[in-house]
């Protein structure tokens, strides 16, 4: 049996757009853990103490970029916000922050809460989130939040129904892996599969035509999904939190697909986790995957 | 790092989320008469129209007629966004939510514990005695007033804001009549102003969970008139030719408010500056260094000693300070920002 608590039609104002270190665009996967993993904290602070959230899944309905194209401009630009004046009264420099609002729903498996007490459950969520941030943004409102308990693969329609329509995130970590055992570099793999190819094609009769092809099909989009420790563990000067040993670490950065979640037929291929691998300093949030 | 007047350790990361957390506020048509049951979306129109110059024009133009006729002659054509009520609509309704949190007390992040320790003990001493009574009842005044509509709100007929409570299990609700309530002082005897006071101070010092408010204003600006939405900030917005040189905000196909705006209105309740009584424009935003955009001018800097670094440094650290420094420092706080002192000095 899998419960899940969902949250559905949760609109989020002003979130980060950051949905890697390079790339602009629905927020990283690891945004939303972070707030979902503050959700239980907080939650494990209360009476329920033992509820965990194992694996989760974000499905977003709508998702306004804050970006601005003129006509007949070639590029997107950033729409900023002016930040007030300084000391002097004099204006501070523009810092350019991708912002974006977005409708998403939480799909959350969890353990640690028992059938009955699932309306408390519901009910101390429900207060909690109004408190919370969410990727970076404000959290507006969203309907009442629901339990849900389903017997794995089999009744997976039974929560699909509840996030359509909808676009989710599917790693693609396996075309990254194949392009570079190919021999490519990791960013040659990435960008081979962004970029459209136009082709032209000589017809009988004498003139061209032209098609416009990538080189796998889907939705792919640069996505990050964790952080790869670069530094021993260790003490930094002004670190966030003096009780918790510090590492610098750079971005993950790899391949995701938007689907559609009715085109989903196992619960391992929705769901992401988190994931420390401390063999290679690798802090995750991925996929089940076959690979 | 020790710092300079007594040997209390500082938080080089220290951040506060904002407590008042409105939503974007979009911009509806309607009449008078019918503006509860009736309102239209309105959108953006864009507009091209020729421009006269009209600049200050360099010396050498202004004495020689040819040549200032032919600058003149020159058409300027600028595109532009603009947003307007329909032609059978008099009056605007603009709309938002306001949500209000509490944990005051609490920095959303902070590295050092001594400082957190000393800080929340200064701010927890704040809630139990004032219990924000005093804030509270400005923001409500600024909701009361519709300071919200900015310059939507020159040249009204008439102004109503309903505020509803929309908690579980709340029915409260209010009408003002927002032109009746002052936007330069902030005593106002209004009972139902006390009334919304209430509920906010309750959510400010967490004896309430939170507060979400929906807030509907209608100001009755004239048949067709323009309305104003926010300007779109986009510095680099290509070389164009057919650039637009105003670009208004919208959501969905809806004329929209920043919400950073709306904000900038609720917490327009600074009355405690340096230099209040000559500057003779009222309150200003509560901001750090008491920053009054379209005047270019920081009221409150460090050299009166009044901005919030100085004061909140002497607050957090246990000292007792006068008391509308106090309210000014809780109100930066309830605001938010990202105060951390650097580690280099």
């Amino acid at each position: 049996m899998n419960r899940f608590l969902i949250v559905p039609q949760l609109k989020i104002h002003n979130a980060n757009a950051l949905s890697s270190p390079y790339t602009l665009g629905f927020p990283a996967m690891t945004a939303w853990f972070g707030g979902i993993h503050a959700l239980q904290c907080q939650l494990n602070a209360g009476v329920f103490g033992s509820l965990r959230f194992t694996r989760a899944a974000v499905a977003c309905h709508r998702i306004d970029l804050q970006t601005y194209k003129g006509p007949g401009d070639f590029v997107h630009s950033i729409v900023g916000t002016g930040n007030p004046l300084d000391k002097t009264g004099e204006r501070p420099s523009f810092i350019e922050e991708a912002r974006c609002h977005l409708t998403v729903s939480l799909a959350i498996e969890y353990q640690g809460v028992g059938q009955d007490d699932s309306a408390k459950l519901t009910q101390a969520v429900e207060s909690r989130l109004y408190q919370l941030k969410l990727a970076g943004g404000d959290i507006l409102s969203f309907k009442a939040p629901e339990t849900l308990s389903i017997d794995g693969d089999n009744e997976l329609a039974r929560l699909i129904r509840k996030l359509m329509p909808s676009y989710v995130l599917q790693e693609r970590r396996e075309l990254m892996a194949e392009a570079m055992r190919n021999g490519q570099d990791a960013i040659d793999a990435l960008l081979s599969y962004l970029k459209v190819e136009h082709r032209s094609r000589l017809l009988d009769n004498g003139k061209g035509e032209w098609t416009a092809k990538r080189k796998a099909e889907g939705w792919l989009v640069p996505i990050a999904t964790g952080f790869h420790g670069i530094t021993e563990l260790g003490f930094a000067e002004n670190q966030r939190d003096p009780g918790t040993p510090h590492r610098f670490a750079e971005s993950l950065v790899t391949l995701g697909e938007f689907v559609m979640p009715y085109r989903i037929k196992r619960l391992d291929d929705l769901l992401w986790h988190t994931r420390y691998d401390a063999e290679n300093n690798f802090y995750l949030c991925q996929q089940n995957n076959r690979s | 790092m020790a710092n300079k007047n007594n040997n209390l350790v500082s938080a080089s990361v220290l951040a506060f989320e904002k407590k008042l957390v409105p939503s974007d506020g979009r911009l509806y048509g309607t009449t008078w008469e019918r503006r509860v049951e009736q309102a239209t979306a309105l959108t953006l129109q864009e507009k091209s129209v020729r421009g006269t110059i009209s600049n200050r024009l360099k010396k050498a133009l202004q004495d020689d007629p040819a040549k200032l006729d032919a600058t003149i002659e020159n058409p300027n054509p600028q595109t532009v966004d603009s947003c307007a009520l329909g032609s059978d609509q008099d009056t605007l309704k603009l709309t938002f939510t306001l949500k209000i949190l509490s944990g005051v007390e609490k920095p959303s992040a902070c590295n050092s514990a001594e400082f957190n320790a000393s800080y929340a003990k200064s701010a927890k001493a704040y809630i139990d005695s004032e219990g924000f009574r005093d804030l509270a009842s400005r923001y409500a005044a600024n909701i009361a007033n519709g300071r919200f509509l900015w310059r939507n709100r020159v040249g009204t007929e008439k102004i109503e804001v309903a505020v509803k409570v929309l908690n579980q299990g709340d029915r409260s609700a209010w009408l003002f009549d927002a032109k009746a309530v002052s936007t330069r002082y902030f005593d106002n005897p209004d009972p139902q102003i006390a009334e919304l006071a209430g509920k906010i101070a309750d959510a400010l010092s967490g004896k309430t969970e939170f507060l979400l408010l929906e807030v509907n204003a209608y100001a009755q600006v004239g048949l067709a008139q323009d309305v104003y939405p926010s300007e779109e900030l986009v510095l680099d917005k290509g070389s164009s030719k057919s650039k637009k040189s105003k670009i208004l905000y919208e959501i969905d196909g809806i004329a929209g408010m920043h919400s950073q705006k709306i904000g900038n209105a609720l917490r327009t309740i600074d009355t405690w500056y340096p230099g209040y009584d000559e500057a003779q424009i009222g309150p200003i935003a509560i901001e750090p260094y008491g920053a009054v955009t379209n005047l270019g001018k920081a009221y409150r800097t460090p050299k009166d000693k009044a901005d919030f670094y100085t004061l909140f440094d002497r607050f957090a650290r246990g000292e007792k300070l006068a008391e509308n420094d106090e309210h000014y420092v809780m109100a930066v706080l309830v605001r938010g920002g990202v105060f951390g002192e650097s580690g280099k000095d």
